[in-house]
């Protein structure tokens, strides 16, 4: 009786969280322990002196946002495969990342053209804005029962951003070459994260994850059909848009002090089905937060170590596992579709 | 339960006309076929009585209730949906499938769901990943997902096109059943299943050409009319 009911709980969603969870812990002190300066573990646990300043100041705050951030996007990307009924859709591919830089580069400019204090509130405002305006636009251009104009639309999209991110670059450091953080919305990375912004983040991103996460049901029936979706009293539009709305903010809020971090949203949630054998959003969308917030928090102490003293951009280690892992998906055929 | 389905001149399109005034009624407990070839607006009749397709003109009375009175959250509790079919590119299970509906208001929990498909004999597809399938088999878990909620309305989309013969009578059997006690609307080009019905409403191009007791209204001639030979 002990051994069926043990067998009953063990079962895969919850050994492989459980994994996970493990995993996170040990990836969230390697991350405040390596860097250019070793910080070793007993030092961490009883931080003092130099090693406590770094802890206090870069390392710990650092590690919390890889945290927060990887599950952020992680969340976002699962979210949107099951609106977009479309297992290649994530923030990255549909867009709504290149809509959230743009936005959030010109809050930034505008905020330094016209001398404003900085308002760390207005940039991921300005870009919740582009995220949502870039979705919009990939939605009215590629039609919502389509799986391959949907993404033809998101990368039209984000070109089309990322050119105007550029043009907008170009011009801002001609002007004025001392203003080198537009240079860090074109390549991710966690070193402008410090308190004041980690507290931000988690203040918008928690209740956008808890809402998503306690969607799961309704993702589900979207995911399957909107006939039965609304059958079984979901709105089918209704819940896309406060789902899209929800990844927005996330996807916003995510890369307003990183840039963009590719292939976490599209990968994690791949991941997650083919290990549990299962695509319920109940347990996708939290594993696929754990395993988001594991990968982005092994990436940051890759990005510090892989050249001894060069801070490597995060969005290049996120791509170096994230590629093979892609392209073994699509070897491995099903969890990518036909 | 009795519950009664009643269409006034009800007009359905979406860009162009593909219903024109259809007027019957289901009075359950029934099963009801909507008989008609492909493109005839079978489907948009059933999306009709889930709210996805409004009347441009007429009205669908549930129980006297005028449709658009009844909300979105209430369908569960009246009607349940069986689509012919839906694609599926995530790694859904059958179980999973059948658990997003409702029962009185609620999801539906694991243990009814496991019920449901054993009654339809499907039980040892449970964890088995919907997309993977065949068409015979997800057909079933569909069905048994219609069949767990314990609606009043059951709405079934081709219940047995794609079906091989064993398949099918397990299918017609479950149908039968259900229509002892509910009201089963069923749009099917299934001539066996049209004449076992108890009323049916033929369509050609949008446009009713019969109604009524099926041995009176399947003649031959209007089965030339129905399937153009």
């Amino acid at each position: 009786m002990t051994v069926l009911n043990i067998g009953v709980v063990l079962n895969k969603a919850f050994v492989f969280g459980a994994a996970l969870a493990i995993l996170l812990v040990v990836l969230f002190f390697l991350d405040i322990s390596l860097g250019s300066v070793y910080v070793p573990l007993s030092d961490i646990l009883k931080p003092r002196g130099i090693y406590g300043e770094i802890i206090r100041i870069i390392r710990l705050p650092q590690a919390v946002g890889a945290v927060i951030i990887g599950a952020d996007l992680a969340v976002a990307g699962a979210t949107m495969q099951a609106v977009f009924r479309n297992p290649l859709a994530d923030p990255y591919i549909t867009g709504t990342a290149s809509g959230a830089v743009l936005g959030v580069l010109l809050g930034m400019v505008m905020l330094f053209l016209f001398h404003i204090k900085a308002v760390i509130y207005i940039e991921p405002a300005f870009g919740f804005a582009g995220a949502m305006l870039a979705t919009l636009m990939v939605i009215i251009a590629g039609g919502k029962n389509d799986k391959m104009s949907i993404i033809l639309a998101g990368i039209s999209v984000s070109v089309l951003f990322s050119a105007l991110v550029m043009i907008m670059d170009s011009y801002v450091l001609t002007i004025s070459p001392s203003f080198i953080s537009v240079i860090y919305a074109l390549f991710g990375t966690l070193s402008g994260l410090n308190w004041n912004v980690d507290t931000i983040i988690a203040t918008i991103s928690i209740p956008a994850l808890a809402y998503v996460a306690l969607s799961g049901k309704r993702l589900n029936l979207i995911m399957m059909s909107d006939e039965i979706a609304q059958s079984s009293g979901i709105s089918p539009g209704h819940e896309r848009l406060r789902a899209l709305a929800a990844s927005g903010v996330l996807t916003a809020v995510s890369l307003s002090f990183t840039g963009i971090i590719g292939f976490v949203g599209l990968i994690t949630p791949h991941m997650v089905r083919l290990s549990i054998g299962d695509a319920d959003n109940r347990k996708v969308i939290p594993l696929a937060a754990l395993l988001g917030a594991s990968v982005l928090s092994f990436s940051n102490f890759a990005s510090k170590m892989l050249i001894h003293d060069v801070a490597v951009p995060i969005t290049a280690i996120t791509s170096l596992i994230g590629a093979p892992v892609m392209i073994y998906l699509i070897r491995k055929g099903r969890s990518i579709g036909n | 339960m009795a519950t009664e389905v009643r269409f006034e001149g009800v007009k359905l399109g979406y860009v162009s006309e593909v219903i024109s005034n259809a007027t019957f009624e289901a009075v359950g407990p029934c099963l009801f076929v909507v008989l008609g070839p492909n493109g005839s607006g079978k489907t948009t009749i059933l999306k009709s009585m889930i709210k996805v397709v409004k009347p441009i003109c007429g009205r669908i009375l549930i129980d006297g209730r005028n449709i658009t009175e009844i909300s979105i959250g209430e369908l569960p509790d009246i009607i349940s949906y069986a689509p012919a079919d839906f694609d599926d590119q995530m790694w859904m299970s059958a179980l999973n499938i059948i658990m997003s509906a409702k029962m009185n208001g609620r999801w539906i929990k694991k243990g009814e769901a496991l019920y449901a498909m054993k009654e339809m004999g499907i039980d040892d597809l449970a964890y088995a990943k919907f997309a993977e399938l065949s068409t015979g088999q997800k057909r079933l878990v569909v069905l048994a997902r219609a069949f767990a909620s314990k609606a009043q309305i059951v709405l079934l989309d081709e219940p047995t096109s794609g079906l091989d013969m064993r398949n099918k009578s397990i299918v017609k059997r479950h149908i039968m059943k259900m229509s002892k006690r509910c009201t089963v609307i069923a749009a099917t080009h299934d001539m066996e299943l049209a004449r076992d019905s108890d009323r049916i409403i033929a369509l050609v191009g949008g446009k009713a050409i019969g109604a009524g007791d099926p041995r009176e209204v399947l003649t031959k001639v209007m089965i030339k009319r129905i399937y153009g030979l």
